[in-house]
């Protein structure tokens, strides 16, 4: 649709706030009793606020949704059914966006709209109409024109206005755009695109002129990398109380957490609200392990908005529109900071080499279920080791049990009422309908999980995650290494490998654990030590009797294996730590970095890409791995 | 979507932080700080961030309750208002007004303290009435 | 509160949270601020960013100490000493004020006097704290222009509360440190309307705004006003109610919104006298332990759906708004109101407005207050006409006692210190995502998740030796109670001394706690008692 270029008196703004205040629900700026100015709903006495500089907080959370029904459930422990949320959103009209936010929001739009779309994002967003507001000052902490993204804007709006003294510059980018002016042509007066776009390019320089500090962003990518370990993070992090505020006005954030809302005994629902990555309790697992030092959160936060998201989608992470700044308790100023790295940014031929793993993004998928988890009932329970118990399930839905074909790295595993979490997959394709979970009593969820009794209904989403690339196995010597409970994503790629056992060499798993009994798969590990070709070794810390076992580190036993390590594969799934040692050892009998696989499943919390959670670097551990090449996790940030 | 904003102060600590709840439809949505407090000057920390949760926690007592035996039973307010005037009434009348204590809040507001030590003076007829300040 | 009240005549805080960002130095002494206090941790972030210098005395290394230009790092329980070596160090060196001493406070000499024995080699010995950093804390503090002191429950929860907040008032007003901007004697306090609480009278010897329930004067004025005879003695404390319930002098008790079973030293003492109760009478928004040994709860109103006013730690009384109408269809003033008329006490007021105008016309220090006014400013206590703009910092011209009182103050041990038995030094206090007993701050999502259950604080060295990895959980035992505690291995406790906070009602640490009060503020002795560690 071809733009069209408008003039409006100043004065009949109010007049086109009331139209417009009919065709929808129209939020717009408004100065409050306590004169901060809010975004509140249009009433025809509030009092509009034409000449804020920005709002305090960012106006696309109504986007975002603040207690966001992700479901519905209803039942009991052997029938439960669970429903999306109803579409009952109307029609809404955001007045007085600036450009910063509307940067901000094109950022939204290809995170939550691209890959899994998020189905309760997308809804709004087509209800959504943006009537945006270029700036013609800069608040005290703005810094848009560093970041690109202001002080006017250039796309993003259904329509946009720019102030000057007693009129109004309008331009109309959108058939929604359009729509809001249709019965208004009485207050409008055409004029021809130059004739705008003259004027407001002399607005935009004279309030881009008007900023006394900006920070250079020129190649800030390089300069943030090689500040990775910088004194500076070391410096701000003990002023920095964990108030969560930097993350809660910023309107590129979009982590949330589930939270789980009992309504009465038979029924409830799951909501998502803000999260923050400056909690603890963000990264920490059910162990109690946090691979996120408080240095490293702090540091996170920033080189997220700096360089992994625009790594990721291509758009800018940070918009400049300084509120994290306005509202740090501790004076973090992430304008100071950029300068800092850029300051102390070693000249090239100093530079370490940057990071060339670029995450790829997956291919749109739109599913309307896409946070409704799917019945499913407990067929079998079984001991596998203390706290560690085997359940087979099968999906209450007879066609989606047939249907079901097998893909991806892990399960979101949900007792309603309780919570969700990530559960590998531990079956191979042909599972007749069956798919078996292993799960240690740690958290919340595992421990409610070993509550239930045979014939009891959990939830599952998924698979999701990449697998391990089967066919690059094809022909070659495969070592598969697992300690602990990590032995359940090594039992698929076993069940796999032996679904189609002539198409590889000679297999080689080494299964490790403080001791035999803390071993789960016991049984099936003696089974596939008498195949021909397989061959089974335990490295355990203390001596057993039940089988024959190396008292010591997996390490010790990789030499006498003599296979083909050149072209050898490997997967490692162990502690970070371990894998590192163990991986250390491959590389020097021969092996490549890109042939070690790892599996790396670090808190993944929403399975699609969008909870933030599981996010290491630029890439999501749920969608870019959990299955990375010892190559690839070595370019990550060791925070997993 | 009806989105309104009420600035008020804080519940938890002694800085008394201006903060706002913005509410649609009788719910609180989410907590920002007031820009103009001169406590907090547009700042929380993270209790003040997550303040509006607790309130409409599903644990939120709603009625009045009667223990009877093991059980609580629900009453309506006059009849709980009744019951527990006639029972206060009893021990003041049995056994003098210095036999009630009166614990006051120092979480509740200033209004609801006069009140409460008004009400422990003039109706109770003791000055047994303090708060947990020293805790 | 007793402590500085006796010293010069209030026990608020001297001064406001905004002008720590201008102090010359800041002297925060048994205040963990930026987890505590966050927003006044803020301010003295501010204040060192403003280029003011920062001492923080605390055994433990907290986020602040961290930040600190000296770190005083003085074993639990001596305050006392370390002030008054501070006191004898400014007096050997001239560095205090002899104009302030000689025109606004009076007993020098007895403190003078008594400061002989504290030697800093002496004091050294006593704290732990090197000499040379006593005397470089003693000479920032006396001779920058504008020091400010802050303290909190680190000061007060020890049986010797009074005399370690009396030490404070005696350096501030020996080095003129008081009655400016930016200086003061500076309480944070523990609640949001603790400073309310009192000033409304909500204390057994006081009516509203410090009027003495036996100052037959003030005791006529309520009369005439209220409408009724007034009982001529002193009430009971909270202390000794407890004790009162549990000899059985004590019948009924009306708690509202507070939670003694949690928050009461010695806890399981409450919770016994409590449940001796004929009749206990609970409002509160949630069920707590307390309410457990209720015979009825009333289902209480939040601040998020009343009207009304809190004052904070500065004095500042400021606007409480209803946001949502109350859940379980009352306000709170409604509930006492309707209480008081079937007593036989029919209350004209039971809106907010009308109830704080009814206070402010019979409280002095707040007469020119309303709603109206705090509508557009919130305003600092004294405002005593409606054209005042409310007092931020007290005591310029003179001291509300008149002349600041001096007095020497002995140095009294903690109750209970660490014996082969109970081998550790158990400190408590706060975690930055909860809020004292938890009853609000655990049904948050973020702040629950933040901080599931009980965790204490236990140093690399003590951990080594205990074969503690990080995460475990440990069995802590005093003499009066046992809990288990998942175990955080940090350097910012020393060497045997625990960290746990008070947050958790499953593992209630104040069943461990010393039951040693203050003499004078009946203060519990939070901070310090003897445990041992098991593995569970």
């Amino acid at each position: 649709m071809p733009s069209s270029y408008y003039i409006v008196n100043a004065a009949r703004l109010p007049d086109l706030l009331q139209a417009w205040s009919k065709q929808g629900s129209l939020l717009c700026p408004q100065r409050k009793t306590d004169h901060a100015i809010q975004l509140a709903t249009y009433s025809p006495v509030s009092d509009i606020c034409p000449d804020y500089i920005n709002l305090h907080m960012s106006p696309l959370d109504v986007l975002n949704g603040y207690e966001d029904v992700l479901f519905h459930w209803e039942g009991n422990e052997r029938s439960y059914s669970a429903s999306p949320p109803a579409a009952a959103d109307s029609p809404l009209i955001l007045y007085g966006v600036r450009p910063c936010d509307l940067a901000a929001l094109d950022y939204l739009d290809v995170f939550y709209l691209a890959e899994y779309t998020d189905i309760n994002y997308a809804r709004r967003r087509q209800n959504l109409t943006v009537i945006g507001l270029n700036c013609n000052r800069p608040g005290q902490f703005c810094f848009c024109p560093a970041t690109g993204t202001g002080p006017h804007a250039h796309s993003g709006f259904d329509l946009l206005l720019t102030p000057d003294d007693d009129l109004y510059w309008l331009e109309c980018a959108t058939e929604k755009g359009k729509t809001l002016l249709a019965t208004l042509k009485d207050l409008l007066q055409p004029v021809s695109q130059d004739a705008l776009r003259q004027r407001t390019a002399i607005l935009e320089a004279e309030c881009r002129a008007s900023f006394d500090y900006l920070p250079d962003l020129t190649d800030i990518r390089k300069a943030a990398l090689q500040g990775f370990a910088h004194k500076l993070w070391e410096e701000i992090s003990p002023t920095c109380i964990g108030c969560t505020g930097c993350t809660a006005v910023c309107p590129t954030c979009t982590c949330f957490q589930c939270n789980e809302e009992r309504l009465n005994a038979t029924s409830g629902r799951r909501i998502r609200i803000k999260d923050s990555c400056q909690t603890e309790g963000f990264t920490r697992n059910a162990g109690w392990h946090n691979p996120r030092s408080k240095v490293a959160a702090v540091r996170y936060r920033l080189m997220d908005k700096l360089v992994y998201i625009e790594e990721r989608f291509g758009k800018k992470g940070c918009v400049g529109c300084g509120r994290c700044i306005e509202v740090c308790p501790a004076g973090i100023d992430i304008r100071t900071i950029i300068d800092s790295l850029q300051q102390d940014c070693p000249p090239p031929e100093q530079c370490k080499p940057l990071p060339t793993c670029m995450p790829q993004r997956i291919p749109t998928q739109k599913d309307e279920n896409l946070y409704t988890p799917h019945p499913a009932r407990i067929v079998d329970i079984s001991d596998e080791a203390p706290d560690i118990r085997r359940y087979v399930l099968r999906y209450t839905d007879e066609e989606r049990a047939q249907r079901f074909r097998l893909s991806g790295q892990f399960f979101m595993v949900t007792v309603f009422g309780v919570g969700e979490i990530a559960l590998s997959i531990p079956f191979g394709d042909q599972h007749g309908g069956m798919l078996e979970f292993c799960a240690k009593k740690v958290g919340k969820v595992t421990s409610a999980l070993a509550e239930l009794r045979v014939g009891d209904i959990v939830g599952l989403r998924g698979p999701y995650g990449t697998g391990f690339p089967y066919s690059s196995f094809e022909g070659r010597d495969v070592l598969i290494v697992g300690s602990g409970v990590g032995l359940a994503p090594v039992r698929t790629i076993i069940v796999r490998l032996l679904e189609e056992r002539q198409r590889y060499g000679r297999i080689a798993v080494i299964a490790s654990a403080t001791r035999y009994e803390g071993l789960i798969y016991k049984e099936d590990l003696k089974k596939w030590g008498n195949l021909p070709g397989v061959s089974v070794q335990y490295a355990l810390a203390r001596p057993t009797d039940a089988v024959t076992a190396h008292v010591g580190y997996i390490n010790d036993l990789l030499p006498q294996l003599a296979f083909d390590w050149p072209n050898a594969r490997a997967v490692l799934c162990a502690s970070p730590r371990r894998i590192k040692l163990v991986a250390r050892d491959l590389l020097h009998l021969g092996m490549h970095a890109r042939d070690i696989y790892t599996s790396l499943e670090t808190h993944m919390r929403c399975g699609v890409g969008k909870c933030g959670h599981c996010k290491v670097g630029s890439h999501y551990m749920c969608l870019d791995g959990p299955v990375f090449t010892y190559e690839e996790m070595l370019q990550l940030p060791e925070e997993f | 979507m009806d989105i309104r904003h009420t600035a008020t102060t804080c519940p938890y600590c002694g800085c008394g932080c201006g903060l706002t709840l913005e509410t649609s439809q009788g719910r609180i949505l989410r907590t920002s700080p007031t820009p103009h407090s001169p406590v907090n000057e547009g700042r929380l920390c993270i209790k003040g961030w997550n303040v509006h949760d607790f309130v409409q926690h599903a644990d939120r007592l709603r009625k009045p309750l009667l223990r009877t035996g093991s059980q609580w039973q629900n009453l309506d307010w006059d009849n709980a208002l009744d019951i527990a005037a006639a029972r206060l009434a009893h021990i003041r009348d049995t056994y003098g007004p210095d036999s009630i204590g009166v614990l006051t809040s120092a979480r509740c507001t200033n209004e609801e303290n006069y009140l409460l030590q008004k009400f422990t003076r003039c109706a109770l007829r003791t000055n047994n009435i303090d708060h947990c300040a020293r805790l | 509160m007793a402590g500085l009240a006796t010293s010069f005549g209030s026990g608020a805080m001297t001064n406001s949270f905004a002008e720590l960002a201008h102090s010359k130095c800041l002297f925060v002494i048994g205040s963990n601020t930026t987890v505590a206090h966050p927003m006044v941790g803020m301010r003295l972030i501010e204040g060192r960013r403003n280029g003011g210098r920062l001492i923080v005395a605390d055994p433990r290394r907290t986020a602040l100490a961290k930040l600190a230009d000296i770190h005083l790092r003085l074993r639990p329980g001596t305050d006392v000493p370390l002030i008054n070596g501070l006191m004898h160090i400014i007096c050997e060196h001239g560095w205090q004020n002899s104009n302030f001493i000689s025109t606004r406070t009076e007993n020098f000499e007895e403190l003078h006097d008594s400061l002989r024995q504290w030697t800093p080699k002496y004091v050294a010995d006593v704290t732990g704290v090197p000499q040379d950093m006593l005397l470089r804390a003693a000479e920032l503090y006396a001779r920058s222009e504008a020091s400010a002191i802050v303290y909190c429950l680190g000061i007060t929860q020890h049986r010797c509360g009074v005399n370690n907040v009396r030490s404070l008032a005696n350096l501030a007003m020996l080095c003129g440190q008081v009655g400016r901007a930016y200086t003061g004697v500076n309480p944070l306090r523990g609640q949001n309307n603790v400073q309310g609480a009192c000033d409304m009278g909500g204390l057994p010897n006081y009516y509203p705004g410090y009027q003495k329930v036996e100052d037959c004067a003030a005791r006529a004025k309520f009369e005439a006003a209220w409408g009724c005879t007034l009982p001529a003695r002193n009430g009971l404390t909270t202390i000794e109610m407890m004790h009162a319930l549990h000899d059985g002098h004590i019948k009924a008790m009306i708690i509202m919104g507070e939670n003694p079973v949690v928050s009461d030293p010695d806890a399981g003492h409450a919770a016994e006298a409590l449940s001796r109760a004929e009749f206990l009478l609970c409002l509160d928004i949630f069920p707590t332990p307390t309410t457990e040994l209720a015979h009825m709860v009333l289902p209480g109103a939040s601040f998020a759906e009343s009207e009304g006013t809190f004052t904070n730690s500065e004095r500042r009384v400021q606007r409480v708004r209803q946001a949502i109408p109350p859940l379980a269809g009352r306000t709170n003033s409604q509930i006492i109101a309707a209480l008081s008329r079937r007593l036989g006490h029919v209350m004209p007021n039971d809106e907010p407005c009308d109830i704080f105008d009814e206070m402010c016309a019979l409280t002095p220090i707040m007469a020119g207050m309303s709603h109206a006014r705090l509508d557009t400013q919130s305003l600092c206590w004294p405002c005593p006409h409606q054209e005042h703009p409310g007092t931020p910092i007290l005591h310029q011209t003179g001291f509300t006692r008149g002349r600041g009182l001096f007095a020497a103050i002995p140095h009294v041990p903690p109750a209970e210190l660490p014996d082969e038995e109970y081998p550790f030094l158990l400190s408590t206090g706060m975690r930055h995502a909860h809020y004292l007993t938890g009853t609000m701050t655990r049904r948050c999502g973020i702040l629950e998740r933040e901080l599931p259950e009980l965790t204490a604080d236990i140093a690399p060295a003590d951990a080594r030796r205990l074969n503690i990895r990080e995460g475990a959980r440990m069995r802590l035992t005093s003499r009066r109670g046992s809990i288990v505690s998942r175990m955080h291995i940090t350097d910012s406790v020393p060497e045997g001394v625990i960290f746990a906070p008070l947050h958790f009602a499953e593992a209630m640490v104040n069943l461990l706690t010393c039951p040693a009060l203050d003499p004078v503020s009946k203060t519990p002795e939070y901070k310090i008692s003897a445990i041992r560690l098991e593995k569970v």
